[in-house]
């Protein structure tokens, strides 16, 4: 018993290893290599299974549907980050000023909304975006802006899921940037004020610089983020309706591969949108890296 | 001995403390397997997706010693996926499930050896349990002929009305046979504004986005997405004439109807303005207007069967169902058989479901019991009741199809553009149509290539 002991110290860390990597295998990669397999297959029902190769993927690019959907998820990906991260910032050096009062307070109730389920929202925002009796639109009537119909016109809607959206993640985001703005030296800023840097020139030469590792990680982390957007259009706009007005790549996915049960499309399609997501990913690494230096 | 144990924990390379983590950990999952092992799953489950269900389904079987070992359980809408992974895992499965009719065509598809649900045609017939229910209830659920759930409702669809305003334009009810007769009222009625504001005034909502409205009113003019044989139907001549004529409802100058508004509460609100002079609703809306609409409609509104196309025509629809079926995999189909019956057949509960959800059984011979004549103050006192069990024999069949799903989403996709006037009617019919018969065609090849045993 001893030896067997003893002949194990050199591999030690498998030991610490084999939990997290049966788990790991378990959960990721035989999936992972599953959905490879699926994604060369059409299935008819849960009888019957065929090889089809790479039909899948040729018909996907040929699939006008899909490349709608993945446009409409692109541009709330665009909306969101342009959205919800000036908005973070702001409130994030706002609830960041020593001088406000209830700080925590108001911290709390920014990131608040990240805690509320869809399901939620979707039931709390149709009395905000309601045609007719609609918070929104009563608000706007008032100062004369003829009503919208937020959930139901098909050139609307797109934009009602980012509204909802800035709603929901910018209180999320805010806390990376005051943890990052935290993390600034204060001297910094007394260095600049003492060379006669006014509040702008700090902000520009201080707190952006500064924060600027934790805005690359947002911007990436919302981009994929808004690629697996899926509860908000299905609970909010009716399954990412009207029509397709809403429907996301991840709604588009979800209804091909559970809907209609052609589960070998799905896969084919998921895998299609991760390396859609690795080019853009890679694109904004060499950026943000491009403005690092 | 104690002494050695200790020694050797110690060996142990990270170390005494995640040794004896290792062994707790070890112990308890053991103890815990064992519990389950000896407690053993429940002999009989039923999911259900509707709380109102699962109370009804749980003080059924209350009543019966005989099915103590049978667990209910609501799932909410997560049930449709987990019912999905089930049937592609063939594990876990429920011995009885109740699914809604728009997402059983994903069970239905494929060769019908490997539908993974209970044919029930033989049992329901050598019951006497399709002459004893209204027949058309079954078409749903039914593909090449075989029957594959037991339907939970017939959802007939009635108009709900204010007499008040009705009475103001010289109107009764009885003379609003056809919808032309209606559609002339409404246009009375008409009055222009923009949505938002007060002024407007439309004869009823009908949706201008998403197709279900538009095939209520197909049904009831007897025609239909798909046919008994599962054929695409939706570009019939049928079928583009009651597109025009509904467009023309929307359109006409004046309309006869306006859009439907962002929810059913803003209609309810609309319609206790006097800004709708009625709205299209089966049983079960009912409910929820008795529910969510109490304050703005109590004992403002009736009913009225809804106008036929044609003179002496049929004067009500459908919109939903469920059904509850027996997945094949799940074993003891005899015993989920018998408690289908007890859950779907029994009159007790059935009254108490019309009772609690309006919802109209397909069992005619509940239809006889008081329930059905009792007065709603709701509805001015009306029986409701006896108007839906009146029209439950007329609601048309529709007929299920492994692909309605698909059909439904893709007439949503294209109905804004069809109202908007981007696309004419025939046109938005007739590729809708041709792309469920391409994805028929796809699956019919790819089930006789798995059929020769060949990959392309």
């Amino acid at each position: 018993m001893r030896r067997a002991w003893r002949g194990a110290p050199a591999s030690a860390a498998w030991w610490f290893l084999a939990p997290f990597l049966a788990l790991f295998a378990t959960f990721t990669v035989y999936p992972l290599a599953y959905s490879v397999y699926l994604a060369l297959r059409q299935s008819v029902g849960p009888g019957v299974d065929v090889y089809v190769g790479g039909d899948n993927f040729a018909r996907l690019l040929r699939d006008e549907v899909f490349w709608e959907s993945l446009g409409r998820t692109a541009y709330f990906a665009a909306g969101s980050i342009l959205g919800q991260l000036p908005l973070a910032l702001g409130l994030a050096l706002l609830v960041n000023q020593r001088r406000l009062r209830l700080r925590g307070l108001w911290r709390t109730m920014l990131f608040l909304p990240v805690l509320v389920g869809a399901a939620f929202i979707a039931v709390g925002f149709r009395l905000v975006f309601g045609v007719q009796d609609g918070v929104l639109n009563q608000l706007l009537g008032r100062l004369g802006v003829p009503a919208l119909d937020w959930l139901r016109d098909p050139d609307v809607v797109l934009n009602t899921l980012v509204l909802t959206g800035v709603w929901m993640f910018t209180g999320f985001n805010m806390v990376y940037f005051l943890a990052g703005l935290q993390g600034i030296p204060q001297e910094l800023y007394e260095a600049a004020a003492i060379d006669g840097a006014g509040a702008w020139q700090r902000f520009c030469a201080v707190t952006l610089p500064g924060i600027w590792p934790i805005a690359a990680f947002l911007i990436t982390a919302s981009t994929i983020g808004s690629f697996g957007l899926f509860d908000l259009p299905w609970v909010l706009t009716d399954r990412g309706g009207p029509g397709r007005a809403s429907t996301t790549v991840m709604v588009y996915l979800y209804e091909r591969g559970f809907l209609a049960g052609d589960i070998g499309y799905a896969a084919a399609m998921g895998w299609l949108v991760t390396l859609v997501l690795l080019v853009i990913a890679l694109v904004q690494l060499r950026v943000t890296r491009a403005r690092a230096d | 001995m104690l002494r050695r144990l200790l020694d050797w924990a110690d060996e142990f390379p990270p170390g005494r403390v995640p040794l004896l983590l290792l062994l707790v950990a070890l112990a308890t999952g053991t103890v815990i397997a064992v519990r389950q092992v000896r407690s053993g799953p429940p002999r009989l489950t039923v999911w259900t997706f509707v709380h109102l269900a699962a109370e009804e389904f749980q003080q059924r079987l209350a009543r019966e010693p005989a099915a103590r070992d049978v667990e209910v359980r609501n799932l909410g809408s997560a049930m449709f996926d987990r019912l999905a992974l089930a049937v592609m895992t063939r594990t876990e499965l429920p011995n009885l499930v109740e699914i809604e009719q728009s997402v059983i065509g994903r069970y239905l598809r494929g060769p019908p050896e490997h539908i993974p649900l209970v044919d029930l045609t033989d049992r329901l017939e050598r019951e006497g349990w399709l002459e004893r229910c209204v027949p058309a209830r079954f078409a749903r659920y039914a593909v090449a002929g075989r029957i594959f759930g037991i339907p939970h409702d017939v959802h007939p669809m009635v108009l709900v009305y204010r007499p008040d305003v009705l009475a103001e334009l010289g109107c009764r009810p009885e003379e609003l046979e056809t919808w032309d007769d209606w559609c002339a009222a409404a246009r009375r009625f008409y009055r222009p504004g923009a949505l938002g504001t007060r002024s407007w005034r439309r004869g009823m909502p009908l949706s201008t986005v998403e197709g279900y409205t538009y095939l209520a009113l197909l049904w009831q003019r007897g025609g239909d997405m798909f046919d008994a044989a599962g054929e695409v139907t939706l570009d019939s001549p049928l079928a583009v004439d009651t597109l025009e004529r509904y467009l023309a409802m929307l359109g006409g100058d004046p309309p006869a109807a306006g859009p439907a508004l962002s929810s059913l509460i803003e209609d309810f609100a609309a319609l206790s303005r006097g800004q709708f002079l009625g709205l299209l609703a089966a049983d079960w809306m009912l409910a929820v207007m008795q529910r969510d609409g109490r304050a703005l409609l109590e004992g403002r509104v009736r009913i009225m069967p809804l106008p036929a196309w044609e003179r002496g025509g049929r004067r009500t629809s459908t919109i939903g169902g469920t059904a509850l079926c027996i997945p094949r995999d799940a074993g003891s189909p005899d015993r989920a058989w018998e408690i289908a019956k007890r859950l779907y057949f029994d009159r007790r509960s059935l009254v108490e479901r019309f009772r609690t959800q309006s919802i109209v059984p397909p069992l005619r011979a509940s239809w006889t019991d008081p329930v059905f004549d009792e007065p709603a103050p709701f509805f001015q006192g009306q029986r409701i009741g006896r108007v839906l069990t009146q029209l439950a024999d007329q609601v048309p069949p529709v007929h299920g199809s492994p692909y309605l799903a698909e059909g439904y989403k893709l007439l949503d996709a294209v109905f804004a553009d069809v109202t908007a006037g981007r696309v004419t009617p025939r046109a938005a019919l007739a590729g809708v149509a041709d792309e469920l018969r391409a994805r028929m065609a796809r699956d019919r090849a790819a089930v006789a290539r798995a059929r020769a045993g060949r990959a392309p």
